[in-house]
């Protein structure tokens, strides 16, 4: 009797688990993600207070995010300043004035002097991107939607689609 | 009356909605069929050949030089070529044509892979763009499709046997198809007691169905459309 009741639980959770976990990871692979973010590359759109509060973001996965190019492991956050074939000034990167190649992404973190972006490693496939950071969902106080918005001494100098629709992406662990 | 229709359509699109879950995990993280075009891996693989690409050496961070990878292309990234990695970050390639007198050298960086095509002459690879950073891989090619007489077999394209053993790798695509089949045909009740994955109703084994005709069909395409024009060629027109 004993038995019986407890070969029913092992059912019940080994069905439950082919239930969850592939949904689970459909879902964070496919819809949303929620990752946390460090760092201060992105001050003062993102952590403004730094190690102390650390802000928590939601991922969309219907546009960006992003894989390092110099680690796989890694992804980093980091906002859009000019897509392919838009022409820009660098800032400190070895070509002064660059045109973004097809298919690329210039991406920069809003706190310029501490930021590990396009300015170190250059433009950036779109086949890293992960996904775009929508919404700050913690803490409480910073609930907001994040607007896109390139600063305008950032913007590019000529471009060749819309004008400049950014987003932001995810975090420096 | 109605109640029932919504119960069953409410189950059916449940069902769905774990196997649709189900199979993008393997796609994701297992392994799938890919649909290779161009000349860009002749001999090795040719136009329209079918391969096995799977995921999980991606995911672990173990693709070794020598592999051959479906990545990405970092121009567009829809589209997705296969090449084989030729260095990994830290290697020194060569990058002058074999007829040139002088040769250069790059180092690969960190965090990056030199692809290049196996039909040298044909092939616009890391020659041409340079390295590509290694999130852009998306699988490594393990098991090509044959036809023997009348059957499809797959053997393994990569000697000594790594990892994705010869075995392994061809039992487990037999029996996820036949698991599958298994699903849809025969509406077996009961496998392992689990009455959530097969309880033999009609929606359990349309939704395997729908399961065994995606896993077919979504065949990814990779390679070039037309092959790359060489100095051959130009000699040709003249």
């Amino acid at each position: 009797m004993a038995q019986k009741a407890g070969r029913r639980y092992v059912r019940a959770f080994v069905s439950g688990f082919f239930v969850a976990v592939p949904v689970t990871v459909t879902v964070l692979d496919r819809l949303a993600y929620v990752a946390r973010v460090d760092g201060a590359s992105m001050q003062p759109s993102l952590n403004p207070e730094g190690a102390s509060a650390p802000d928590v973001v939601l991922l969309n996965h219907f546009l960006q995010n992003i894989l390092s190019p110099k680690n796989p492991k890694q992804k980093i956050i980091k906002r859009v300043i000019a897509l392919e074939g838009d022409f820009i000034k660098t800032l400190g990167y070895k070509n002064r004035y660059l045109r973004v190649p097809d298919g690329h992404l210039w991406i920069e973190g809003d706190h310029h002097g501490h930021s590990f972006d396009s300015n170190t490693f250059g433009p950036v496939s779109l086949g890293l991107i992960h996904g775009k950071a929508s919404h700050i969902i913690w803490p409480p106080n910073r609930w907001q939607k994040i607007k896109p918005s390139v600063p305008p001494d950032r913007r590019p100098m000529l471009n060749w689609g819309e004008s400049t629709e950014d987003e932001d992406d995810d975090e420096e662990k | 009356m109605v109640y029932r229709v919504l119960g069953r359509a409410l189950g059916f699109v449940g069902f769905t909605v774990q196997y649709g879950c189900i199979a993008h995990c393997a796609f994701e993280y297992i392994g799938e069929f890919v649909v290779c075009s161009g000349p860009s891996m002749e001999p090795t693989i040719t136009n329209h050949n079918v391969v096995f690409s799977e995921r999980i050496s991606r995911h672990l961070y173990r693709i070794e030089k020598g592999d051959i990878v479906i990545a990405k292309s970092p121009f567009n990234p829809r589209m997705n070529v296969c090449k084989r990695v030729i260095g990994i970050e830290g290697d020194k390639v060569c990058t002058s044509e074999p007829s040139d007198t002088f040769k250069t050298h790059t180092f690969v960086p960190r965090g990056h892979v030199w692809l290049e095509g196996d039909n040298l002459s044909n092939s616009t690879d890391s020659r041409s763009y340079g390295p590509v950073p290694y999130a852009l891989i998306r699988g490594r090619v393990c098991l090509k499709v044959r036809k023997v007489r009348k059957f499809y077999i797959m053997y393994n394209l990569h000697y000594p046997y790594r990892f994705c053993a010869y075995w392994w790798g061809v039992g487990f695509c037999y029996l996820l198809l036949l698991f599958l089949f298994a699903v849809a045909l025969t509406g077996f009740r009961r496998l392992w007691g689990f009455e959530m994955v097969l309880t033999g109703s009609l929606f359990d084994c349309s939704c395997g169905l729908l399961i065994v005709s995606g896993f077919c069909a979504r065949v990814r395409t990779a390679g070039e459309s037309k092959p790359a024009l060489t100095e051959t060629d130009y000699f040709i027109i003249n």
